[in-house]
């Protein structure tokens, strides 16, 4: 009889050890969402990135040339873009007088004349 | 025309401003038409020789009035024209037909004395020195 006690209480004794060591999850917060919404997303934090500053590289300066050698010459200025002549042409009318000039020319000169 | 022709040229129509245009007026008799043959059958073969006929005839106006049809025929073998097909064109009687033509409509339009000058409608007659014809030309410019 004695020991079925000593039994039972070691037994007790064993289990209370037990649940000492397990932990136990925290409790997480329950939001209540009104019915027919859905709960917004929440914004996920950005992962912190590592930035490594890159190591300042030196400028590369122009090396005087060497005494020996000529200055390079000044690049000579872009020459204006070249304008196309005039064509004179040379036809006659509908009536058939000669003319000569561009045919598109604003301006018509009619000499009524003849060689005398 | 002739004295102010090059500086027309020179200033107006290589700048391709103004077309000139010459138009036969036939009332001087005999002169006026064949030198206009002239000029109209070398033209026929080379028009930009038209002109180079235009110059040189005017330039020697005063033998026109005695010339004959040797002269024009020299004329234009010395400009560089084929005589058989001058010649051919020169007694053609629709060749002087035509210029006849030209000659009465300028008639119909009132043109009776030479020279008369048309600058896109402006009208004057009588030679005219290069800046009176400078100042219609520039007038008429848009």
């Amino acid at each position: 009889m004695k020991l079925r006690i000593f039994f039972l209480i070691s037994l007790f004794a064993l289990a209370a050890c037990t649940a000492e060591a397990v932990e136990e999850p925290a409790a997480t917060a329950v939001t209540s969402t009104p019915l027919g919404t859905s709960p917004a997303p929440t914004a996920v934090p950005p992962t912190p990135t590592i930035v490594q500053i890159a190591e300042a590289t030196a400028v590369p300066t122009e090396t005087p040339p060497p005494a020996d050698e000529p200055a390079p010459s000044p690049q000579p200025p872009t020459a204006a873009p070249e304008v196309e002549p005039i064509v004179v042409e040379y036809g006659r009318t509908a009536e058939g007088a000669f003319f000569h000039g561009a045919e598109t020319a604003p301006i018509t000169l009619i000499d009524y004349s003849d060689f005398l | 025309m002739l004295g102010a022709e090059p500086e027309i040229v020179a200033n107006y129509v290589e700048t391709g401003q103004v077309k000139v245009v010459f138009w036969p007026v036939l009332n001087h008799g005999s002169p006026s038409v064949y030198s206009t043959l002239t000029a109209e059958c070398i033209g026929r073969q080379n028009e930009a020789a038209f002109w180079a006929a235009h110059q040189r005839l005017f330039e020697n106006q005063r033998d026109l009035w005695q010339a004959d049809r040797d002269y024009y025929v020299a004329t234009a073998v010395a400009l560089g024209m084929d005589q058989a097909a001058f010649e051919a064109c020169y007694d053609n009687p629709d060749t002087l037909a035509h210029i006849q033509k030209l000659d009465e409509m300028r008639r119909q339009w009132g043109i009776f004395s030479q020279p008369t000058f048309d600058v896109n409608g402006r009208v004057f007659s009588g030679a005219q020195p290069f800046s009176a014809f400078e100042q219609v030309i520039e007038d008429a410019l848009p």
